[in-house]
């Protein structure tokens, strides 16, 4: 069902941005593949991250956000005072990158759909990992729902941030965002030409990153090489330790909570298998905190930025 | 049951399950990310006395060996004898095959003194918290339990199978209860549901420590408790009559499993099937005498824990399967076939 939708996102979007490119000169960028182009007039109707169609019919002023994801977003293009509801995670510090915008906002968290509902909301973003009854609940009511997508790579989160400048009217603040990042991305990797791509392995919790994970997108921007992806691994895969030291990685990469930067720093230099690891021995260990480790916005961008300089900096070292 | 196996003196049966055990143990140490070589395993045992195996000087293969496998092994044969021979305890003590450690809740007791110590932060402070707080639970279940069935120093069993029920359906809403608080922070979820789903990873011998002695003590216990057991089969009335101070016995013989039990799960979480099929795997082969089950047992619950183990980890290497998802589903059906083998042999 997932594929036969993307494949007809897929179409659907070569279709119109063939149809684009025939219409108008210089041609625009290629458009993401979970977003349906659309003219910055409203209504509109846009295809949404999961293939849904959905039609608004004026600029959302009453925008409801049920994922930390398009908080994020939200709050780096859309005026503040649009913003009625934002995901409960917006305020937590463990997790988010917006925590001193949130904890000023008035909008309140919201996490059912009795939440979003009592706010009369416009335009709702939810994700398409987010309850299909949950979904399916708002949609009945008639509020507009934008599923998000493309969690898995720096590019598809790039699609989402002009989607969700598109759903809300703000296809230029998206598009300042986006040029931002890809500027520093480029910067970044620049910087890390022609340098030795270290074998980089994802280690929190037990658990590692394999490819079609946003840390495998984020390593090959920082010029290292995903260890578990080389691996064959996907996804995130439970490792034991005897793994990671029978593989034997050149830098530990961990998520970090705050205050427990120097247990977790403790446990992968010193624990049973881990502390005889290259990483561990030459003190090749990346903590990184969990909002940045986590984030499927633009803050993906700071990881990479990070990770890139902490290799800079073990090269520098040898 | 192949008859060959039956007709087997029992000083047979636990040679045959000895040089299983052993094969297992052997197996389990040498089979993993890195394959060490039985030979190799012997050199590194010796060269740990020496050399340093911990630290990031150490030799890595004597670092896998050592603080690794081994400890992990040793947990394993622990928890599948403590688990086993808790099992046989509760099928002899309740005339009942469907009995098992879980029966009187001492594991959902356990499971839950665990998920409290996860909840409340504990898990990352020392590895001790969350075995303490599972005995904690598996005996103060055991005595919320004895304490509602018995009256005027009689603790009938059946009250005890019904209450458990009942006290398994609270404690299990009580940990759900847990299990939804911590879904604010994901990585506690995540972590409580690993740990409900059992397993031996990253197992140390600080874990070793902590199960060795009560598990030891527990074994030992069952031995001696295995002749009231036997005339527990013949009814309370007759064990009575034989000199058998029934009450007396059964709080014994729950308090052993339930020490068994609770030590079990507090060191590798809930691994579900090994206390319910090996005794009746075992019972097949040496008969229902507790005496001869019960050593029998243990030798075979370890074994089958171990196998367990390594299927676990190497059957999707270099992930890891949970491994209670591994003993329910090679226990379930094996438990399916032994009903099966039973329907056939009294001609159902």
């Amino acid at each position: 069902m997932g594929v036969r939708r993307r494949g007809r996102h897929v179409l659907l979007a070569v279709v119109l941005a063939a149809a684009t490119a025939a219409c108008s000169a210089p041609p625009p960028p290629a458009p993401p593949r979970d977003q349906a182009p659309a003219g910055q007039g409203f209504p509109k109707t846009l295809v949404d991250g999961a293939g849904h169609t959905i039609r608004l019919t004026a600029k959302p002023t009453r925008i409801v956000s049920q994922t930390l994801g398009a908080d994020e977003i939200l709050f780096a293009i859309a005026p503040p005072g649009r913003l009625v509801g934002l995901s409960a995670l917006a305020r937590d510090r463990k997790y988010s990158n917006v925590v001193a915008e949130a904890t000023r906002h008035p909008a309140p968290s919201v996490e059912s759909a009795e939440d979003m509902l009592r706010l009369k909301p416009d335009l709702i973003f939810v994700a398409t990992y987010s309850r299909a009854e949950t979904v399916q609940l708002l949609e009945s009511t008639g509020a507009p729902v934008y599923r998000l997508a493309n969690f898995d790579s720096i590019e598809g989160v790039m699609g989402s941030i002009r989607a969700v400048g598109d759903a809300i009217g703000e296809p230029e603040a998206a598009g300042r965002l986006v040029a931002s990042m890809r500027s520093r991305l480029a910067a970044v990797v620049a910087r890390r030409a022609g340098h030795p791509r270290p074998r980089v392995l994802s280690y929190s919790g037990g658990f590692s990153a394999g490819r079609d994970t946003s840390f495998d997108d984020i390593l090959r921007y920082a010029g290292g090489v995903n260890e578990a992806a080389a691996r064959g691994l996907a996804k995130f895969p439970k490792l034991s330790t005897e793994q990671v030291l029978a593989w034997d990685p050149d830098v530990l990469v961990s998520g970090v909570l705050p205050g427990e930067r120097d247990a977790v720093r403790a446990r992968l230099t010193t624990g049973p298998g881990l502390a005889q690891t290259t990483a561990a021995r030459r003190g090749q260990i990346i903590l990184i905190d969990e909002p940045r480790f986590l984030a499927v916005s633009q803050y993906m961008v700071d990881a990479v930025e990070q990770i890139a300089d902490s290799l800079d900096a073990f090269e520098r070292a040898r | 049951m192949s008859p060959a196996l039956r007709r087997l003196p029992f000083s047979g049966v636990l040679l045959v399950l000895v040089v299983l055990l052993v094969a297992i143990a052997v197996a389990g140490v040498g089979v993993g990310s890195v394959s060490i070589p039985p030979g190799r395993v012997l050199h590194l045992l010796a060269e740990a006395t020496r050399a340093p195996w911990w630290g990031p000087d150490a030799d890595p293969d004597l670092a896998i060996l050592m603080a690794i496998r081994l400890p992990r092994v040793v947990v394993g044969l622990l928890v599948g004898a403590a688990l086993a021979v808790a099992g046989a305890q509760m099928q002899g003590l309740f005339q009942n095959p469907m009995a098992s450690p879980d029966v009187i809740a001492t594991s959902t007791g356990a499971a839950l003194g665990a998920v409290l110590a996860f909840v409340l932060g504990l898990s990352a402070l020392h590895v001790a918290w969350i075995p303490a707080f599972a005995c904690t639970g598996a005996l103060v279940s055991l005595a919320i339990i004895y304490a509602l069935t018995t009256r005027r120093g009689r603790t009938p069993v059946p009250m005890l199978l019904l209450a458990g029920v009942a006290l398994n359906a609270l404690l299990g809403a009580a940990t759900s209860f847990l299990i939804s608080l911590s879904f604010v922070r994901y990585e506690v979820a995540q972590e409580v549901l690993f740990w409900m789903m059992g397993g031996l990873d990253d197992r140390t011998w600080t874990h070793v420590l902590m199960a060795a002695p009560p598990i030891a003590v527990g074994l030992v216990a069952a031995l001696v408790l295995a002749r009231d057991l036997d005339l527990f089969t013949t009814g309370e009335e007759a064990a009575a009559t034989l000199g058998l101070d029934v009450e007396r016995a059964k709080l014994r013989v729950l308090a052993v499993a339930a020490i068994l039990t609770g030590t079990a799960v507090a060191v590798c979480g809930v691994i579900g099937f090994v206390g319910l099929i090996v005794p009746h795997a075992v019972r097949l082969v040496v008969g229902p005498a507790h005496r001869r089950l019960i050593p029998a047992v243990a030798l075979a619950g370890a074994a089958f824990v171990v196998a367990a183990d390594l299927v676990a980890r190497t059957v999707v290497a270099p992930t890891e399967l949970r491994l209670g998802i591994v003993t329910g589903l090679c226990g379930a059906p094996f438990f399916l076939w032994l009903l099966a083998q039973y329907r056939r042999e009294v001609g159902a």
